[in-house]
């Protein structure tokens, strides 16, 4: 009896150890997926943890699929542009009506953008953007990126300026860093009433961010705005370029090692030829502007997530003119300007949740200048050491938090009188980039500042919120108090305080594939600006700007072409330096407003680019006014068109380049300088009438075309 | 009585191999591809997709799982219309490759799928992608640095040569030899198994047959 029970039980065992594989036991798993709002996800995968069973939904997210699995398994639900869902289930009994909800990833349709105000570019291509090549062909504006930068709504033409004048600030005003690191002196030699160029090639960067309105706390030390530029990572290839221009010569060596690579240029532009034979100057020179210029960029892979890189330059530039001021015949300026910028940074993830930055730099700019009054020697060095760790919170929001200190050492000769001040500005700073929504953004900011010279600190906090109002649209709000030390040329004389803008700014954009349009409006109030009395300088200076700024680009509705128009409404008045009262200052347009297009024509290879600029006068001292800087200029117009012609040489990748700056030749005046008595006033002017810059570009060993 | 030693151990052989070729890895993989092989449609890219993400999910040490996930978004993306649709497969392509790149490490078949992808990302915005143009040339140069004799090599840079404006250095003149070159290479090859990669031969004959 026993035994035939043993039996009678063995003999369902093969059967049931065997069923397992049957497919006829197999279980049947079914559901759909569809969004949290219930629309239908289509071709969603849908399988079992650890195993290759499973499906994909349907176009109206239903699935259905069999499988051999037992026990408690996870499901993982997975589709494109949606995040990963998983649900355990019980496979030991079939599973019907499932129902997953998944919910969108963030990206830009459904995510606000944080931050308020800037223009972002580069590869990543978000927000409004001028990338190098934008910046290159930008017309009349001979590949500066600053120049470039000055077309943009928000910023001012510069005239006779060197720099940036950003929504009624000084040239002074407006910082740029290259990889977090400050780069105190950008512009190579430069005198009063001459625009000057920066010695960065927009090709050496990345990515470009220019905040119009306001910056994170990570920056200090700019009353209007700050240009963040990032360097290019490994280049992808060994290649030579050579430009050739009418204005100097520039070779660039891409090394392209493993897990490094090496960038080396040299250039040596001198406007002498150019001045002669091309462009009549309208200025007396002494000596055209030239300078040498080398440069290295190392980068470095560290493990999977580590850079390090390694900036230089070095530049050698010159410049003499004899002043077109009637006072006497004896004003002229010759400036001898040699800079070093060294930058070398590291930047590593070091866990998924934190990320680590830090970074070294250092400059010396020295400058000889000969004037009328006899020689003046200057000597600017500064270092800076700075720290930063960021800390991801969630899948959208971080916080940011580090310290950096500068230190400064600048002195000035005049005929072997001397004068120096060293300083020590640490700043520490937290800021968070927080997400309350999808919708909501806010972005908080506080950055504290102690300066051992002038034995002042300051707090600066920074606030903007927005959010997100459909698809394509975002409106914000933000509020920053910045502060800056008075310029060098104050601090050799005195002990002051920091300079102060309260900015206010609201926001409204729109993004659609192709499309983009901005508007900004701001209220900016200065204090403690520097005054001078009586040879003695205080900080009792003020002023105030307000105005908006209008965007519209257009990639889209034409083939092969695009354009963008930029409008800005300016008004500014501030009490400062000299000034006996409160009165627009001489480097503010009330209205700006400038078009851009460019169009590829295919069938002859070339690429045609065309911007119109116009600005209303600027304000200039008349001494016979008895109304203080209550003249204005002529309003400038500039028409200026730039070609690009692709070709190859000796089997070389090769664009021809013509750039025809201010084409009709109308005559634009900035201003004016008179004689002391007011009887006798002479324009100031351009540089040159027409400008007109040839060039050619050869690419050797690589035939991708992208400078 | 050898005579049948023999038959034995070659019969005993041939069952092990088979036994090995049968693993569920192998069949799932076998499938997927032949699934993926006829697939025409947007659809049938994405659920091949999904399938070689689920075996990729199983054998997180298997590049070949996300090769193929990563050929099938790229398929995807080729029969997609809508730009942003198009870079979104695009950019999954990519990531997939990265993922085989980890666990692979310097392997022709990737480096070759990459350069194709990356040229595909070039074709969606050219003015602002240009820097994907010498990328994807890097790819495929590191490729036939160490497989010279990989078919899809020459049919990616054929491919790529034959859609690039004369002007840029590409156009149907300049791509032939390559593309020509391309079928030589497909009619020596040899994949290593059944699941080796091996697409693209007949792509090359479409390309081919345009200049006639």
């Amino acid at each position: 009896m026993k035994c035939q029970r043993l039996y009678f039980l063995l003999s369902f065992l093969p059967i049931s150890l065997w069923t397992p594989g049957n497919s006829a036991a197999q279980v049947r798993i079914k559901g759909n997926v569809t969004t949290i709002t219930h629309k239908a996800v289509p071709f969603a995968s849908v399988g079992i943890k650890g195993s290759y069973d499973g499906t994909t939904a349907d176009s109206t997210g239903k699935f259905h699929f069999t499988t051999s699995e037992r026990g408690l398994k996870t499901l993982l639900v997975k589709a494109m542009g949606y995040e990963t869902d998983s649900l355990t289930v019980d496979l030991n009994k079939p599973v019907d009506s499932l129902q997953f909800r998944l919910t969108e990833k963030s990206n830009s349709l459904n995510t606000v953008t944080i931050g308020i105000g800037s223009f972002v570019s580069g590869i990543q291509g978000k927000g409004i953007s001028l990338n190098a090549l934008d910046i290159a062909t930008t017309p009349g504006m001979a590949a500066d990126i600053f120049g470039a930068m000055q077309t943009l709504p928000g910023a001012q033409m510069a005239f006779g300026e060197s720099g940036l004048l950003v929504r009624g600030g000084s040239t002074a005003e407006t910082k740029t860093f290259i990889d977090g690191m400050l780069m105190k002196n950008p512009i190579n030699a430069q005198v009063q009433g001459l625009s000057s160029r920066a010695r960065l090639s927009a090709f050496n960067f990345r990515s470009t961010d220019f905040s119009t309105s306001g910056y994170a706390a990570q920056f200090g030390q700019a009353l209007s705005s700050v240009l963040s530029l990032q360097t290019n990572n490994i280049p992808e290839k060994t290649s030579t370029t050579l430009r050739l221009l009418s204005v100097g010569v520039e070779a660039q060596q891409n090394i392209n090692l493993k897990n490094s690579g090496l960038v080396l240029t040299g250039s040596y532009y001198n406007l002498k030829p150019n001045y002669t034979y091309l462009n009549p100057s309208q200025i007396d020179w002494i000596k055209p502007p030239a300078t040498a210029a080398i440069g290295a960029q190392f980068m470095h892979r560290i493990g999977e997530t580590g850079m390090f890189k390694y900036y230089m330059d070095y530049s050698d530039s010159k410049l003499g003119l004899n002043r077109a001021t009637p006072n006497s015949m004896n004003d002229f300026a010759v400036v001898h300007n040699k800079n070093s910028y060294l930058n070398t940074t590291y930047q590593d993830a070091l866990s998924p949740l934190w990320r680590l930055e830090t970074g070294i730099a250092y400059s010396y700019t020295k400058d000889d200048i000969k004037i009328q009054l006899g020689n003046v020697q200057r000597l600017d060095q500064l270092l800076q050491l700075r720290a930063v760790a960021i800390h991801n919170v969630g899948k959208l929001s971080l916080i940011r938090f580090g310290a950096e200190t500068f230190y400064t050492n600048r002195g000035e000769s005049l005929n072997g009188l001397s004068r120096s001040y060293q300083d020590q500005l640490s700043a520490v700073f937290a800021e968070t980039d927080l997400y309350l929504s999808r919708k909501l953004a806010i972005r908080a900011g506080l950055r504290g500042e102690y300066s051992s010279y002038l034995a002042k600190s300051n707090l600066s906090p920074r606030i903007s919120c927005t959010y997100k109002l459909n698809s394509y649209t975002q409106a914000g709000l933000g509020y920053g108090r910045y502060f800056q030390s008075p310029a060098d040329e104050y601090l050799l004389r005195s002990k002051l305080d920091f300079q102060t803008a309260d900015s206010y700014v609201g926001n409204f954009e729109y993004k659609k594939s192709g499309y983009n349009f901005r508007f900004e409006a701001y209220f900016k109030a200065y204090g403690h600006l520097i005054k001078t009395a009586d040879g003695l300088f205080n900080n009792n200076g003020d002023g105030y700007a307000k105005g908006f700024d209008l965007f519209w680009r257009d990639k889209e509705s034409m083939k092969d072409s695009e354009y963008r128009i930029g409008y800005s409404f300016l008004d500014t008045k501030r009490n400062y330096l000299d000034y006996p009262t409160l009165a627009t200052p001489g480097f503010a347009s009330k209205h700006t407003f400038n078009i851009f297009y460019r169009k590829y024509f295919g069938d002859i290879k070339t690429q045609l680019n065309a911007g119109y600029v116009f600005a209303t006068g600027r304000t200039y001292y008349n001494p016979k006014n008895p109304h203080f800087l209550a003249d204005k200029s002529p309003n400038y117009h500039d028409i200026s068109v730039n070609a690009n012609y692709i070709t190859t040489l000796f089997k070389q990748l090769a664009v021809v380049y013509v750039n025809v700056g201010n084409v009709l030749g109308l005559r634009q005046i900035y201003g004016y300088n008179y004689t002391a008595d007011g009887t006798v006033r002479t324009p100031i002017t351009p540089s040159t009438k027409r400008n007109i810059i040839l060039g050619l570009i050869i690419t050797i060993g690589d035939n991708t075309f992208y400078n | 009585m050898m005579k049948n030693l023999i038959i034995l151990f070659s019969l005993l052989a041939f069952t092990t191999l088979a036994k090995a070729q049968n693993t569920p890895y192998v069949k799932a993989m076998q499938n997927a591809i032949a699934l993926l092989n006829k697939a025409q449609e947007k659809s049938d890219f994405i659920t091949q997709a999904a399938a070689f993400n689920r075996i990729a999910d199983a054998e997180p040490k298997a590049w070949l799982p996300l090769y193929y996930a990563s050929y099938a978004n790229l398929m995807g993306g080729l029969s997609e219309a809508n730009a942003k649709e198009k870079d979104a497969f695009f950019d999954l392509a990519l990531q997939l490759l990265d993922k085989a790149e980890k666990i692979t490490g310097s392997n022709d078949e990737v480096y070759a799928l990459r350069g194709y992808v990356q040229y595909m990302k070039v074709s969606i915005d050219p003015m602002n992608r240009l820097h994907f143009v010498a990328a994807s040339k890097a790819a495929l140069e590191k490729a036939q640095a160490l497989n010279p004799e990989n078919p899809r090599i020459y049919l990616i840079k054929g491919q790529n040569t034959f859609y690039t404006p004369e002007n840029f250095g590409g156009g149907k003149a300049v791509a032939k030899p390559i593309l020509e070159m391309a079928k030589q290479k497909f009619e020596a090859f040899k994949p290593a198994n059944d699941l080796s990669p091996n697409w693209g031969m007949a792509r090359t004959a479409q390309l081919l047959a345009q200049y006639l």
